[in-house]
């Protein structure tokens, strides 16, 4: 028997090639083992994506859901998530969103919607209140992402690509309001599709189980955010940006294609830089009081600018200093509807190619000249355009290059060294969608950014990196921005400063745990059977909202059944422990000549990383460890 | 001298954003700031990140200073 109040989400699948729409049962066991977001939307597309399909054909299928706190007014939550086959690398990807495309989704009746077939000419999905339907968007075609959504109502929610997504741009984003889901090309995924955007409006309220106990506690969360130094402080003055001083002082961040990890005009583009020349205010996504996005001036009007990512990628990494220029980049790369993070490491490559005299797109490091235009190329397909648009992989299949070639699985790395922090160099290499920080742990964020771990040791990286990524899984599976995920790191350490002795004694207990953390998995929801709103506030959240008994230990197991469910997927789809790696850079060549230890020592952490999942020495998913999670899937690799 | 850039609550304490000051490591850096701006600018300072030429400071007493020495105060 079910649970009496139990509310299963409600989601619709579109066969966009009959243009015919239907509704899509979830079941009970489902929803409870996979609750939503990214690894909802990772087990239906393992189970409805055709194994080892291309990710630009119609067989591709198209998830674009929900999660259960979107749109509840809690705290960091208006986000949604895009799951899908990545175009980069032929393995999983999700991609999140902050726009209002989610929070309109659940008004309009639909907590998921599920895209598979082609339609027949250019299309845009119209969802309002239950109704859906695929209409004519030949008009719209061409347009620019932000072009696209002035066509329709101010208040319905949005999701759009520009003209990158219609060319195929394999790194393509998609696009709610000035928010992107930038990563793993879900914007040609949706180009190959011929769907330039899905609206959606209603009036639907979102499911609260208890709503009293649910604002109460929403009340108390905000103010923990509000209160920790770095939530409620530093994001909201100085954007994510702030965070490339920590990386640049400590040596992590990436510069001349990650040749280099301290830039020496770093103090032009800080986050404090932008604060004091170009920023006009501070703004963020819906009820969240982080409020980290900045506004800045573009072509004369102020539009969103850019992020610590953007701001490494398009900045240090191509050696420009100009932070109105690498404003003017992310602008572009919105309104083309492309990531910036694949976009700057293309570039970065393109650049190290010429220099090395390997081929010539005309770009140089340190050089303006040429990177408007070529944005321009790529967005629209033409000229060296269509080569960049491919990303750094299949230029180095091409051109060679392949040791200087930055990305994981195909996915371009995301703007944190690792050499510098080689726990999030594990992170990146077995990140399941590729080179990516969030979904490979972050553990820069205790290595340089708010912590100072020892960032050159392998030793407890593997158990830290696990723990790091079911965390953030979870999180995100909530429905939460993973920003919330700083305001687990205890405010007043961080208000000690990384220099006081308290920081560095929890900096090595950190490290001097890892016995402990390592052996954690397999007794997660025993060893946590409560909430804890000042470690992991997010469970009694999702508790309160769903009505399900969830605990921080079984919170973290949704993590972790996420994470693996991901790890099959990738394996299904051909995947190995071969990919796990990085290129020759990052693991043969120290960073700083006179140490050697500046390398991502890959070799030593990934067997015990494997042994920390419970996975054999082939990074396989052990039936002992599937059993525990409850995944009922055998592939026989 | 020391190169001094000042950053976030400290930048309110000292009443400017820059700054030049004579000392040969960290810690006489730190007295001095006390001397010159309170004692809560110190506290503020010590909790802060600090840089000597970009490069992050995990320890204040060993680090020394040279005379061209950029010295910067961030909030963490």
């Amino acid at each position: 028997m079910g649970h009496p109040k139990l509310r299963l989400p409600k989601y619709a699948i579109i066969d966009l090639t009959s243009g015919t729409a239907a509704d899509y049962p979830i079941s009970e066991e489902l929803y409870k083992k996979y609750i939503g977001g990214k690894s909802l939307g990772s087990r239906l597309l393992f189970d409805l994506a055709p194994p080892r399909v291309d990710p630009l054909s119609a067989d591709n299928v198209l998830i674009v859901n929900t999660s259960p706190m979107t749109g509840t007014g809690a705290a960091s939550t208006s986000r949604f998530n895009l799951s899908f086959k990545n175009v980069l690398t032929g393995g999983i990807a999700t991609s999140n969103c902050g726009g209002t495309f989610g929070i309109m989704l659940k008004a309009a009746g639909y907590d998921g919607i599920i895209l598979k077939g082609k339609a027949e000419r250019p299309s845009y999905i119209e969802i309002v209140d239950g109704a859906i339907s695929l209409k004519n968007a030949e008009h719209l075609w061409g347009m620019n992402t932000e072009e696209v959504q002035e066509q329709f109502e101010p208040h319905w929610g949005k999701l759009v690509i520009g003209p990158a997504g219609e060319n195929l741009v394999r790194y393509a984003s998609a696009v709610s309001g000035e928010r992107v889901a930038g990563r793993c090309g879900a914007g040609a995924v949706m180009g190959s599709k011929k769907i330039k955007a899905i609206i959606a409006f209603g009036t639907k309220k979102p499911y609260i189980y208890d709503k009293e106990k649910f604002d109460q506690y929403n009340k108390k969360y905000i103010r923990l955010l509000r209160d920790h130094p770095v939530t409620g402080e530093a994001l909201p003055k100085y954007g994510s940006a702030y965070f490339l001083k920590n990386t640049n002082a400590s040596h992590s961040l990436p510069t001349k294609n990650f040749k280099m990890g301290k830039y020496e005009d770093a103090e032009m583009i800080t986050g404090e830089a932008l604060a004091d020349t170009s920023l006009t205010r501070n703004s963020g996504c819906v009820s969240c009081p982080i409020r980290c996005e900045r506004r800045v001036m573009v072509y004369g009007k102020e539009v969103k600018g850019p992020e610590y990512e953007t701001v490494g990628l398009l900045g240090a990494n191509i050696l420009n200093n100009d932070l109105d220029l690498i404003s003017e980049l992310n602008y572009l790369a919105d309104i083309y509807g492309m990531d910036s993070i694949s976009l700057g490491g293309t570039l970065a490559f393109a650049m190290e190619l010429k220099e090395k005299n390997l081929a010539d797109f005309g770009l140089n490091f340190g050089s303006k000249e040429g990177i408007i235009e070529t944005i321009d190329a790529i967005a629209h397909g033409v000229g060296t355009g269509k080569e960049l648009g491919q990303g750094t992989k299949v230029l180095a299949e091409k051109y060679g290059g392949d040791d200087f070639a930055i990305h994981a699985k195909g996915l371009e790395l995301a703007s944190y060294e690792p050499r510098t922090s080689v726990g999030m160099g594990l992170g990146y290499a077995t990140s399941n969608r590729g080179g990516c920080h969030l979904n490979g742990g972050y553990l820069a964020l205790v290595e340089t950014v708010m912590l100072s771990v020892d960032a050159q040791t392998p030793k407890g990286k593997a158990e830290l990196t696990v723990l790091f990524q079911n965390m953030i899984e979870a999180i995100s599976v909530a429905g939460y921005c993973l920003f919330t995920a700083i305001a687990v790191l205890p405010g007043p350490l961080l208000k000690l400063g990384p220099a006081h002795p308290v920081s560095r004694f929890v900096n090595k207990i950190l490290i001097g745990v890892r016995f402990i953390l390592g052996s954690l998995w397999k007794f997660m929801p025993k060893l946590l059977p409560f909430n804890m709103l000042y470690l992991l506030p997010h469970s009694e959240s999702l508790k309160l909202v769903t009505g399900m008994p969830i605990t921080s230990g079984k919170f973290l197991q949704i993590g972790e059944r996420c994470f693996n469910i991901e790890r099959l997927f990738n394996l299904r789809e051909g995947l190995t422990a071969e990919d796990d790696d990085l290129s020759a850079r990052l693991t043969k060549t120290p960073q700083d000549l006179d140490r050697p230890d500046t390398i991502v020592p890959l070799d030593k952490m990934l067997p015990k990383y494997y042994k920390v999942r419970g996975w054999d020495e082939n990074g396989v998913p052990k039936k002992k460890k599937l059993r525990q999670l409850g995944i009922d899937i055998d592939i026989n690799i | 001298m020391a190169n001094i850039k000042y950053f976030g609550k400290l930048r309110t304490l000292c009443g400017k954003n820059e700054d030049r000051i004579a000392a040969n490591n960290l810690t006489e850096l730190l007295r001095a700031i006390q001397k010159l701006y309170g004692k809560e600018a110190k506290k503020a300072a010590k909790a802060a990140l600090i840089t000597v030429d970009g490069d992050k400071i995990l320890s204040i007493r060993k680090t020394a200073l040279s005379d061209d020495s950029k010295v910067s105060f961030y909030p963490v």
